[in-house]
């Protein structure tokens, strides 16, 4: 139970199985870590006071994630749903931006060229 | 002074190394280590136009001074979520 939520929202975010046109095994994050931290607690911050959020959690992962795992998880709750759908959108976009992570794909048919 | 600076991602594998030491003068700008990283490693020239440099963890501003105690990165092509 969330204090006043009257919305629970989640987002998932998934590895495809393709990238680039080809068939991945799956996709290897990393990150400037002390930055990435204090960048992505900033953007739930600033999205919990825009949206008057009841709470938000935000989990990246780092390291290899295969495909059809969850890299990264969202969960806002807000007394309506507009405004939990409005965050996630917000945090996403947010995130994308400026926060300091990078994958890179680890292909299922791997060539001497990828790395 | 020297600066070091933070590579990361696809442009540590542009510029074969997970940092770049460049000469600058005593008071120089963000925008200036830019230039100077650009006609030091060639290679990140293209991908400097969509990037930032972050000093010691913030982003930073064109005209921001830099010192040698700073921790600067260079913060380009970001992939995550």
């Amino acid at each position: 139970m969330i204090e006043g939520a009257g919305a629970v929202v989640t987002f998932r975010g998934v590895v495809r199985p393709i990238e680039e046109g080809r068939p991945l095994r799956g996709l290897d994050y990393t990150s400037y870590e002390p930055m990435a931290q204090q960048q992505l607690h900033r953007l739930a911050q600033r999205a919990a006071d825009q949206h008057q959020l009841a709470c938000v959690h935000l989990i990246h992962s780092l390291g290899f994630v295969g495909i059809h795992e969850a890299s990264l998880l969202v969960l806002v709750a807000s007394k309506h749903r507009k405004a939990a759908f409005r965050a996630i959108d917000e945090i996403l976009d947010d995130l994308k931006r400026d926060v300091p992570i990078w994958k890179s794909p680890i292909f299922a048919d791997r060539t001497e060229g990828d790395g | 002074m020297k600066i070091n600076i933070l590579l990361f991602g696809p442009q540590a594998k542009l510029a074969q190394r997970d940092r770049v030491t460049i000469e600058l003068g005593a008071d120089t700008t963000v925008k200036q280590a830019m230039l100077t990283l650009r006609d030091t490693v060639p290679e990140l020239a293209e991908s400097l136009n969509v990037s930032r440099l972050a000093v010691n963890h913030e982003y930073a501003c064109a005209d921001e001074h830099l010192t040698e105690d700073d921790e600067v990165a260079l913060i380009g092509m970001v992939s995550g979520g």
